[in-house]
């Protein structure tokens, strides 16, 4: 009796750590919830999840009528991708696996690394220099974007250790993108500062939450849905704000 | 025509810059940037077949949610790994830019029709994913029909 409580609690605690490292990395909500109910469901009990943003609730109930259950909190959520990749091929092939190797496996997917701050910085370069030709931009356009994109990476950097909020990190980044273009307005390099700001602003959008709202309002989760549009909103308007202080004050 | 292939060269570049950003790693790298490249050429090429700018935007998200849903099931990994890197490219950043612009300028009712329209194209981006994963979604149910019916 005693043995099967500790198993029980410890397939509680390893589906709600394959749900933790989903959703703090940018999963969809209904994969979150299948995923913590596959892991249950394979060990032969009858699973209950409930996730939202900010907060994981998983239950299960076994053969005798009891009940676990376990409530977790999730803090701080970022975007990598691979990590939810990973974690998905491990749930598809929970099979081959043994409790205790899951949980050894998800536990080293959860302390991986990201990419370095370099690899960060050529991303942002390359994505802001480039999106200046699909704006029909000039030869230096692309170069004043080459060099916003390193600048907005690595006030993205900096920041993440300040921890002034979502609003406040955007603020900040519009304002000093434009501050930086309309410099080199100002110096003559180029002709006109719309492509500029706009591609560089590029680099703030965000993609991963509006595609996650997209995908949960279609799938009947409103409740995350809207609170991730509300999200996407809030960044935008405060992308535009920023750089309206920064276009307002230098009289454009 | 050089300058179109300029441009679609060019949207693939922008998509694997952002697949770094979002951590993308190994073989779905190049999908997604091949992925961005089709979802640029498919938005010229409905622009110049006389499309409205909304339903241009609606047709190549399609297309996208399509393709990155197919290559997803044969790569056996999630499809947001490579729809979201490869939507960005459409992503309707001018929009927002003449908006906060002319609010500036205290020009309203111009502000009022940017805005307008960058939720027109927002939305149907949004409607054309959505029409994409339906599509999926009933094809598969389709199939298992037949093999068990």
């Amino acid at each position: 009796m005693e043995k099967n409580r500790k198993f029980e609690s410890k397939v509680v605690s390893t589906a709600c750590l394959a749900g933790k490292i989903l959703l703090l990395n940018g999963s969809e909500t209904d994969r979150v919830e299948k995923s913590i109910c596959d892991i249950v469901n394979h060990y032969g009990y009858i699973p209950q999840s409930f996730v939202i943003l900010t907060c994981i609730i998983v239950s299960l109930k076994n053969t005798d009528g009891e009940i676990v259950s376990l409530v977790e909190r999730v803090q701080g959520r970022g975007t990598n991708l691979s990590k939810v990749n990973k974690v998905d091929h491990l749930i598809k092939n929970i099979d081959n696996y043994s409790l205790d190797e899951i949980e050894d496996l998800l536990k080293k997917i959860e302390v991986e690394k990201s990419y370095s701050f370099l690899v960060n910085i050529i991303g942002s370069c390359l994505g802001a220099s480039f999106f200046t030709v699909l704006f029909n931009g000039e030869k230096n356009d692309f170069f004043v974007g080459f060099l916003g994109g390193a600048i907005i990476a690595g006030i993205c950097n900096i920041q993440k250790k300040f921890k002034i909020g979502l609003v406040y990190t955007n603020i900040l980044c519009g304002f000093i993108t434009s501050l930086f273009v309309i410099m080199c307005f100002n110096f003559g390099i180029i002709n006109d500062i719309k492509i500029s700001i706009i591609s560089i602003l590029m680099i703030m959008v965000p993609g991963v939450p509006f595609i996650n709202s997209i995908r949960d309002i279609f799938s009947g989760d409103l409740v995350t849905g809207l609170s991730r549009l509300s999200e996407v909103i809030l960044v935008g308007c405060s992308l535009a704000i920023g750089s309206g202080i920064a276009v307002k004050l230098l009289k454009f | 025509m050089l300058k179109i292939v300029i441009q679609i060269i060019s949207a693939g570049i922008v998509t694997f810059g952002f697949a770094l950003l979002f951590n993308i790693q190994g073989r779905n790298l190049i999908h997604t940037s091949v992925a961005g490249c089709l979802s640029w050429l498919c938005y010229l090429s409905c622009k110049n077949l006389g499309f409205s700018e909304e339903m241009s935007y609606f047709i190549s998200s399609v297309i996208i949610g399509l393709y990155s849903e197919i290559i997803a099931i044969k790569l056996n990994a999630p499809s947001n790994n490579i729809l979201i890197a490869a939507l960005i490219p459409l992503a309707p950043g001018g929009g927002v830019y003449y908006t906060m612009q002319n609010l500036i300028y205290k020009n309203y009712l111009l502000s009022f029709e940017n805005g307008i329209e960058t939720f027109l194209l927002a939305g149907s981006m949004a409607l054309g994913v959505v029409t994409a994963i339906a599509m999926i979604r009933s094809y598969k149910f389709i199939k298992s029909w037949r093999l068990y019916g």
